[in-house]
């Protein structure tokens, strides 16, 4: 199995109607054969440009994308063809063929493959199988649900046995309960066959529940890269921060409500098996304060528990600083939201 | 039948052949000359389409000329276009009158509209699935016929309908050129007579001509929609 991706100073920049647009401002990446590599970041930050590079469905306008080795940019347009069908990709929109089955979206790639009737019909059946689908080979793709369409979409996409998958927003348009079914299917997949994933999204539940690793753009670069644990316990930037606490369903604001004076709202997190309720309650007692918790979370991220309390802390600033210096020794990572 | 006929009809039915011949004459013309304008226009359309900005093929050079020669020849009206194609039509056709004589300048009254029509239907061809399609590593020729003519079958079909209809408009035009046909035939006999009866019946065969070619065109488009 193949399906390493590495991208060296990609550039895409379009010629706007005034000014240039710089979608893609010098990207580099490595995404090794067999990893779910998600890529986060708000609408027009260039992510779907960038991965449309990834199959020169947008060529760059500098830079080069090897994939196993070999640098796409410099092929010939037969070349590129047959390359591309080592490079599945599916789309938020589906893009099934409306005047087509099923089974015969599915078979569509396999044209002029040199399969034979049969083994088209085979293959299909077994594709339509793993997707769980064998059931609406014969129907039409307007007769499906959203969630079937991209299961189909899926498949087709698998079916010249591709090494890396490109899923662009591939669960946007997806009701949680589907999406979640998808990623499964999609986290089945990579497990079975070792195939490379790349997926846009800007629904952190997929970053959690997929990836191994993640990339946020913005402003056509990439700000931040890494684990996808350490990107949620740890967020370097503004915009990953915004993503991460998206990904709670709750703002900061709606997490800290206004409090009294000399009352601190603070963000604990903790990693891997931290005792939580002692510490709350070390602290109280050692310090002599009063700590609500507000709110609690305890996420598995890739495999890994990531806790999180949201507490106020009846302190002032003098009496808080002794306070987050224990908290340091005890690797609870403490972050003052504010107060009143 | 006959009798009621005779006295609702009386003059088309002194000359039946008359009337039969002029509709057959229509239907040959717009037989001739919508086959000519299909193949035409379907290419030009085509062109059209992979030529334009963020086609596949895109080509400003190409596009920009095919758009304004389309542009002339849409603004030349019919008559006009007889005439000025009044050469070309002897070179290739060996005569300028006579339904022979008006298949040319038919076709060239009516590709360049039908071309207009083709590139409406496939532009209205999602992008997303040529882009779909050029992921799986389809070229070209793949993305017209597999993904742009399938997908586009029915606003084809209904694009067809219109320009036909528009082309048997034409050929009543062509009495000009000696070409007969129902238009011909109503005007001649019917308007220059004074002999109602035979505008009417012109007026009959041609709604049923273009209702046929209407519930054709519904048909396949209906059966090309999923
Ligand atoms: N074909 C194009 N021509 C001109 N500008 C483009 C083109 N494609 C993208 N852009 C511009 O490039 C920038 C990045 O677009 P891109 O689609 O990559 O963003 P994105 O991160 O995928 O956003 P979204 O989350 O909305 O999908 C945007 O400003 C967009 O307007
Ligand atoms: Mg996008």
């Amino acid at each position: 199995m193949s399906g390493s991706i590495v991208l060296d100073h990609i550039v895409k920049t379009f010629p706007g109607s005034s000014d240039p647009v710089h979608a893609v401002r010098d990207v580099s990446l490595t995404i090794p054969q067999g990893e779910i590599f998600g890529i986060v970041g708000f609408s027009g930050a260039g992510k779907s440009t960038l991965v449309r590079c990834i199959n020169l469905l947008e060529r760059p306008t500098s830079g080069h994308v090897f994939i196993d080795g070999t640098d796409l940019t410099t092929l010939s347009d037969r070349e590129l063809k047959r390359e591309r069908r080592k490079i599945g990709m599916i789309f938020q929109q589906f893009n099934l063929f409306a005047t087509r089955t099923v089974f015969e979206n599915v078979a569509f790639p396999l044209k002029h493959t040199g399969l034979s009737r049969g083994q088209i019909r085979e293959k299909v059946t077994s594709l339509l199988a793993y997707v769980e689908l064998e059931d609406k080979a014969s129907a039409y793709p307007s007769q499906l649900s959203g969630g079937q369409k991209q299961r189909v979409a899926i498949a087709r996409a698998l079916a010249t046995d591709p090494a890396i998958l490109l899923c662009d927003e591939a669960t946007s348009a997806l009701d949680p309960i589907t999406t979640s079914s998808i990623l499964r299917l999609l986290k089945k997949l990579n497990h079975e066959t070792g195939i490379t994933v790349v997926v846009i999204t800007h629904q952190m539940q997929v970053v959690k529940e997929l990836c191994h690793r993640v990339a946020v753009m913005e402003h056509g670069t990439v700000v931040e890269e890494g684990d996808v644990f350490d990107i949620f316990a740890r967020p370097g930037q503004a915009v990953t921060r915004s993503f991460v606490d998206s990904a709670g369903g709750e703002t900061a604001e709606s997490q800290f409500p206004a409090c009294a004076e000399n009352e601190k709202l603070l963000r604990l997190k903790f990693f891997g098996d931290s005792a939580r309720e002692a510490v709350i309650s070390q602290i109280s007692r050692r310090f002599q304060v009063d700590i609500v918790i507000l709110s609690g979370s305890i996420e598995t991220i890739d495999g890994r528990p990531l806790g999180q309390l949201n507490v106020k802390v009846a302190a002032d600033e003098k009496k808080l600083r002794p306070i987050l210096e224990y908290l340091r020794e005890l690797k609870v990572e403490a972050e003052v939201m504010g107060h009143a | 039948m006959h009798e009621w006929l005779n006295s609702w009809f009386p003059y088309v039915m002194k000359k039946p052949e008359q009337f039969l011949q002029s509709i057959q004459e229509t239907l040959i013309m717009t037989l001739w000359a919508g086959s000519l304008m299909f193949v035409f226009g379907l290419v030009l359309g085509i062109i059209l389409t992979i030529t334009r900005e963020k086609g596949i093929l895109e080509n400003r050079v190409v596009y920009q000329v095919l758009d304004k020669v389309i542009n002339l020849f849409r603004s030349i009206p019919f008559v006009i276009l007889i005439a000025v194609l009044m050469n070309l039509t002897k070179w290739v056709m060996g005569t300028r009158i006579g339904v022979k004589g008006v298949i040319v300048p038919l076709v060239f009254g009516s590709a360049p509209f039908f071309a207009r029509q083709v590139e409406s239907a496939l532009c209205g061809v999602d992008g997303g699935l040529v882009e779909a399609a050029k992921a799986m590593g389809v070229g070209p020729v793949g993305i017209i016929f597999r993904v742009y003519l399938r997908e586009g079958t029915a606003a084809l079909a209904r694009g067809t309908t219109i320009t036909v209809i528009s082309l048997i408009g034409l050929t009543a035009m062509s009495g000009y050129v000696g070409a007969g046909g129902l238009g011909d035939y109503a005007i001649t006999y019917g308007y220059n007579y004074n002999r109602m009866d035979i505008v009417w019946a012109s007026v009959i065969a041609i709604v049923i001509i273009v209702t046929v070619v209407q519930a054709i065109g519904a048909l396949i488009a209906r059966r090309s929609t999923h």
